[in-house]
């Protein structure tokens, strides 16, 4: 047994009702999640990463208890199955673009929050200077910004005192002075040894924080691992990028500036530094991940199989 | 907090903010003047109804004020309910709700107590009001049971809309759908009933709106499927000179399915509800 494990799922399907073409009354089994496993072990932060309709919003509801397991099992750390009431007692999900309105604040939003938790209401206002709204807890929540409007989904979220945290694209609507501080809050809630699920579009935001990305392609996790391995895994072309300063040192270089280029191509060897010339490398390194080149890569892969 | 403690201070707090919301503007005046006014209205001793209908006394005088009830508490509790649940699905606060410790089915007993305490509260305070006024006015206090019956009864039928509002409600991805079913319903009982009654007595073969004793009976017979109809039904068992040919027990019946059937459809509907 993993001393570290918090929540295992094994062969998790959820799949979302839809209209049947063939019969205008009936519903069938749609678009959802299948069949998937994951470990999630204290402490980590683990980025959720996938194309629209991938299946990522459905992985949280499902894990959060909004949503049934319709086939599978999600168990906790000693191997006991754990139903929807039991995973909403430890899971904090923060959905993605709330909009928060009415002539409620948030302290009271956050009350009736706590109230159905069970009452803790001695940790509303220790959440709201966690996530920076405590200085707006009075004002109504019809005049609160975007922003503000995202941290308050995110302080409903950690109310509980939450051993796992699911935020779905907590990023959104968050400007980049907000965006850095939400990074060190869940940096020092995994420090804590909270467990830290956060699904995004942009691998920018998630890369330097999370410990591990999970690739989710129509429902499946096709990948999980770090950028790179997810990289080398799919076979993500990612040719080295050297920067030189001095001369040009070949035709396909790229002016950057200030007596510096830019050249793509095979990682350093005898036969480039003789080409470099007399120019002097300034750094050499493979290209970093972009998450739309990995995931052209995985539905690339998906139609060659 | 225990969970009775729980579920009273949650469903108290969301009361609250219906009772003191924009649309309390707009139902409240209505309700005083529909359920009192028509109570001073109508125990006026010079009134006359047409139709030579009775207001000898103080429990004629509350069944005819329960035609005002009709009109306007079943709005009000549309008006409270239609948007009880799409509204938080629209904006994704139900998603937030549905992820808390506390169980679905006593999520939903919270909103049933809120809309619930939001339209019955002012709705009887209103019809105690009336009764105090039909006193007032005609020097004869209504019997006792006869006050516990209209209560009873006006609290049921504002009970039965709410929920069948919240139900609705829970169905509407979209506010225009969710307006337009909390109003349609309304509107299906309160307006359109007597029309769908005639149009079943006429594919039965027995013509409408006369006093011939099987449409009496035929009509009588369908009120059980309206809760505007079994309200009325309540309402006559409190009047001795009323009889349609429906029986007390299947007028009870038929009150207990209004109330039971619909909640439970409800707590199932919110058991599975995706947001």
């Amino acid at each position: 047994m993993n001393v570290d494990l918090l929540l295992r799922l094994e062969g998790v399907t959820h799949r979302h009702l839809v209209p049947d073409p063939d019969h205008r009354l009936r519903r069938r089994a749609g678009p959802g999640i299948h069949d998937v496993g994951l470990d999630l072990l204290r402490g980590e932060i683990l980025g959720l990463v996938g194309r629209n309709g991938s299946g990522k919003t459905t992985l949280l509801r499902t894990l959060a208890g909004v949503l049934e397991v319709q086939a599978g099992v999600v168990l906790d750390g000693e191997g006991a199955a754990m139903d929807a009431a039991q995973r909403r007692q430890r899971v904090g999900h923060m959905p993605e673009q709330v909009r928060w309105q009415g002539r409620a604040t948030p302290r009271s939003t956050l009350m009736e929050l706590a109230v159905m938790d069970g009452g803790r209401l001695d940790l509303i206002d220790g959440v709201m200077r966690l996530v920076g709204i405590h200085e707006r807890s009075n004002d109504m929540l019809d005049s609160l910004s975007q922003g503000m409007r995202q941290r308050l989904t995110l302080a409903t979220a950690m109310l509980a005192s939450p051993d796992v945290l699911l935020l779905d694209e907590p990023y959104n609507g968050l400007d980049p002075s907000a965006a850095r501080s939400l990074t060190r809050v869940l940096q020092r809630l995994a420090q804590r040894g909270v467990t830290v699920v956060v699904s995004s579009h942009h691998l920018g935001h998630l890369s330097g924080l999370v410990d591990r990305l999970v690739l989710l392609e129509r429902g499946r996790i096709v990948a999980e691992g770090s950028a790179e391995s997810l990289a080398d895994t799919i076979g993500l072309d990612r040719p080295w990028v050297t920067v030189v300063e001095g001369q040009r040192p070949s035709e396909d270089a790229v002016a950057l500036g200030d007596g510096l280029w830019e050249m793509t191509g095979p990682r350093l060897d005898a036969d480039l530094l003789t080409s470099i010339g007399t120019a002097e490398v300034l750094s050499h390194g493979r290209r970093d991940i972009d998450l739309a080149d990995l995931l052209d890569a995985v539905v690339a892969r998906g139609e060659e199989e | 907090m225990n969970p009775i403690q729980q579920w009273a201070w949650l469903s108290g707090r969301r009361a609250w903010t219906l009772l003191v919301s924009v649309r309390s503007i707009v139902a409240l005046p209505l309700l005083a003047l529909a359920i009192p006014g028509a109570a001073w209205g109508l125990s006026d001793p010079r009134t006359a109804l047409p139709a030579e209908i009775p207001l000898d006394t103080p429990m004629h005088i509350l069944f005819v004020t329960s035609l005002f009830v009709l009109l306007t508490a079943t709005l009000t509790s549309v008006l409270y309910a239609w948007d009880g649940i799409s509204r938080d699905r629209a904006s994704g606060v139900l998603e937030v709700r549905l992820g808390r410790a506390m169980s679905r089915r006593r999520q939903t007993a919270v909103l049933l107590g809120a809309h619930l305490t939001a339209a019955v509260v002012p709705v009887l305070v209103l019809s105690c009001i009336a009764v105090m006024i039909v006193q007032q006015r005609t020097g004869v206090w209504p019997a006792f049971a006869d006050v516990a019956v209209f209560l009873t009864s006006t609290a049921l039928v504002v009970t039965w809309y709410t929920v069948i509002a919240l139900l609705a409600s829970s169905y509407a991805r979209d506010q225009g759908t969710a307006i337009a079913m909390g109003v349609g319903v309304w509107f299906l009982f309160t307006m359109l009933w007597l029309l769908i009654t005639s149009v079943l007595a006429g594919l039965a073969g027995i013509e409408a709106g006369t006093q011939d004793p099987s449409w009496v009976q035929f009509e009588a017979l369908l009120d059980l499927a309206s809760p505007n109809g079994v309200y009325h039904h309540l309402l006559e068992l409190r009047l001795p000179d009323v009889d349609r040919g429906v029986r007390a027990p299947a007028i009870l019946g038929a009150a207990v399915a209004w109330t039971v059937v619909p909640t439970w459809v409800l707590l199932r509907r919110m058991e599975r509800l995706v947001p």
